[in-house]
């Protein structure tokens, strides 16, 4: 009986000593602590379902092959290949919980990128509770309240830029500033529609009709009539493409005619296009142009150029993840070494240039960057606002005019 | 609430009833549930958008040029695949079709992009005014395909030699096998009118709408819902109760707010099934009319 502890003992031991010997080897190899060893940086994305925004990942691997084409990232003297280990959560928030877990956990990376949109509000507070800095685009900080954005670090634009009702809508032209807003009922659409309405009413608008739909809505003939009935020429959408596919449909099918449409989200895929004329004269609110004059803006456009010929949101989409890794390096660089802590000092100590501009985080982990207006016209995305050399706006959109 | 959301709403409702349809049909005759029935649907309509885009055809002329080459790939599915599989018992269709289901998502994922895709028509965002009620010309073009389809299913089984055959293997395959009748043959042209119906609704909903690779999802689940208010088998009620799920579904977003679209009919789902479970329009037992 003895005999028989005792060879448990060693046995649970041994297991222990091994497991202990696994653990610290991961550590070693992930949190990158050895000498030029490779540091994983983990991104979990939805590459497939309706969220699905797979143009963030060109950017992300061409700053990583950047990075590691000169060696690697800069820790301390020592140059540190990057391992950039991307995980589908085909639009889950279940498996994106999951995935954040493994890649934090398991592949011990040493920090995060995201995704986009909605599943950001999911993702920055995962990333607060696992104490690991997450760079990303589009987290909407202002939704996920000040205790979950501690590790969560924002390069895009806010849900909708302040200057949006002030001085960039007024600017198309003259509306009689009844807003109708409508949104998806997850958490950013809800978010949306309540940071539209604040910032309408700051800038002299009167938000007429809000709704929330459930993503997959088809049929929008309800929310049509009360924007019609109560004459709102200002339409704000912040929807997955399909339900802005067929609310467009429909509006023109019912002569729903607003002077000024944005399409947030929806207008930021490239098969916008397909509406053909219908589709022309969506606004959407972008943070980098080839038109921006932002720094590098020719260079960088050429780059992604190459991967999304003429396809200006698929572009931005991959320079927005190009800013995003990039800010990261550089942070993990200037920390000095792969602590989570550091790095996450070291992001918000960032004040440099970058292709979106000078990027420099405020007290709620956002960057106030530069907005610009953009238009579908004829199958192309225009910078209205400021306006680009050449450049006219429609006004009101031709797209659904002849209703 | 206006008449013109009511009447649309009716009318969104015929694009249901030509999804539940077919999924109605093949567990009248086939006693199987295709779980890939969403998926078919799209694909019918990503095969539009691939045929519209090589011979620039309007959407409705390419129709039966989509049934044909549905209506084939079901055939030989049902036949080569599906039948063989019916003997193993009804838990395992549904497994295959649950698997069929996931690989068409990924197929179309892989070949056609996750974003979504809408086919360009006249009809798709134009409206007709009728005694003062602006109707959406899509959704009349759903209504008139719909009812087409819907009489000709009707017809054919009612009517025909090939109807008679079909309804001898449904109510009985043994005895059918006996008196000559190919049930394996049957069961496989079954299969394809019901996958023919579901890409007729795909061609459609790409015009009014816009298809994803993973939406047929939520067309599954809306069919099975006019599936469980008409009954098993009932061809017509399908139609009928498609549109009334549509109307039911107007009248609660008029009432209780946008949120309400999807819960409207999940609800009716429920309550029907509940309440009868046959169906509102079904028998006690399953029966192909």
């Amino acid at each position: 009986m003895i005999r028989r502890i005792g060879a448990l003992l060693a046995a649970s031991a041994l297991i222990a000593g091994l497991a202990a010997c696994s653990s610290s080897s991961g550590s070693t190899a992930g949190g990158g602590q050895g000498k030029g060893s490779s540091i994983t940086i983990g991104l979990s994305i939805a590459e497939t379902g309706d969220e699905a925004i797979p143009t963030l990942l060109p950017g992300y691997q061409q700053a990583v092959a950047q990075a590691n084409a000169a060696g690697g990232v800069l820790i301390g003297g020592t140059r540190h290949p990057v391992n950039l280990v991307v995980l589908d959560n085909q639009s889950s928030t279940s498996l994106l919980t999951e995935q954040v877990h493994t890649l934090a956990l398991q592949d011990h990376a040493v920090a995060l990128v995201s995704g986009c949109c909605d599943l950001n509000v999911t993702e920055a507070p995962l990333a607060n509770a696992l104490k690991i800095p997450l760079v990303g685009t589009a987290i909407p900080n202002e939704l996920i309240g000040k205790d979950n954005g501690t590790w969560a670090w924002n390069i895009y634009i806010d849900l909708f830029d302040p200057g949006l009702f002030t001085t960039a809508l007024p600017s198309l032209g003259a509306t009689n500033k009844e807003v109708a807003v409508i949104g998806s009922s997850d958490p950013e659409g809800e978010g949306a529609n309540e940071v539209t309405a604040e910032e309408a009413s700051a800038g002299g608008y009167k938000v007429a009709v809000k709704s929330l739909v459930p993503i997959g809505t088809t049929d929008f003939s309800s929310f049509i009539e009360q924007a019609q009935k109560a004459d709102a020429q200002v339409l704000v959408a912040q929807m997955p493409g399909p339900d802005c596919f067929a609310l467009w449909k429909q509006m023109k099918a019912l002569g729903y005619v607003p002077k000024v449409t944005v399409a947030n989200q929806c207008g930021a895929n490239p098969t916008w296009s397909q509406l053909g004329s219908l589709g022309n004269g969506a606004l959407l609110g972008m943070n980098w142009t080839p038109t921006s004059g932002l720094p590098d803006a020719q260079a960088v456009a050429a780059t992604f150029n190459k991967t999304y010929p003429g396809d200006v949101v698929d572009q931005e989409a991959a320079v927005t993840s190009y800013t995003a890794m990039e800010v990261l390096l550089a942070a993990i660089s200037r920390a000095g070494s792969t602590s989570a802590a550091a790095i996450n000092a070291a992001i918000g100590q960032t004040n440099g240039s970058f292709p979106l501009g000078t990027i420099k985080f405020d007290a709620s982990h956002d960057w106030s960057g530069s907005t610009f207006l953009a238009q579908w016209q004829n199958g192309k995305v225009v910078q209205v606002y400021p306006k680009a050399a050449g450049a006219t706006a429609e006004f009101p959109p031709s797209g659904l005019a002849g209703s | 609430m206006s008449l013109t959301i009511l009447i649309n709403g009716i009318l969104i409702g015929s694009l249901y009833g030509l999804v539940g349809m077919g999924l109605s049909l093949l567990a009248g005759v086939v006693r199987m549930i295709n779980l890939a029935q969403g998926d078919v649907l799209v694909g019918g309509a990503y095969l539009a958008i691939v045929l519209h885009n090589r011979l620039g055809w309007d959407p409705l002329a390419l129709l039966p040029l989509v049934a044909v080459i549905i209506f084939a790939a079901g055939y030989l599915v049902q036949r080569f695949l599906l039948n063989d599989i019916l003997r193993a018992g009804s838990f395992a269709p549904l497994v295959v079709t649950f698997g069929l289901s996931l690989v068409l998502e990924s197929v179309y994922q892989e070949v056609f992009g996750a974003n979504s895709q809408s086919l360009p028509a006249a009809w798709g965002d134009s409206a007709v005014t009728v005694a003062g009620v602006r109707l959406e010309s899509a959704y009349l073009v759903a209504f008139a395909v719909g009812a087409a389809l819907t009489a000709a299913t009707w017809g054919t089984l009612r009517y025909t030699r090939l109807g008679r055959t079909v309804r001898a293997a449904a109510a009985d395959p043994g005895t059918a096998r006996l008196l000559g009748i190919n049930v394996e043959r049957v069961f496989a042209v079954t299969f394809a009118a019901s996958a023919v119906l579901a890409a007729a609704a795909g061609v459609i909903t790409a015009v009014a709408q816009s298809v994803t690779p993973t939406g047929g999802l939520s067309l599954l689940l809306f069919s099975f819902a006019v599936m469980a208010v008409a009954g098993m088998g009932n061809v017509p009620a399908a139609f009928a109760a498609g549109m009334l799920l549509g109307a039911f579904q107007a009248v609660s977003v008029a009432v209780l707010g946008s949120g309400a679209e999807t819960l409207a009919v999940y609800v009716a789902f429920f309550v029907v099934l509940v309440i009868r479970p046959s169906g509102l329009f079904g028998t006690r037992e399953a029966r192909l009319t």
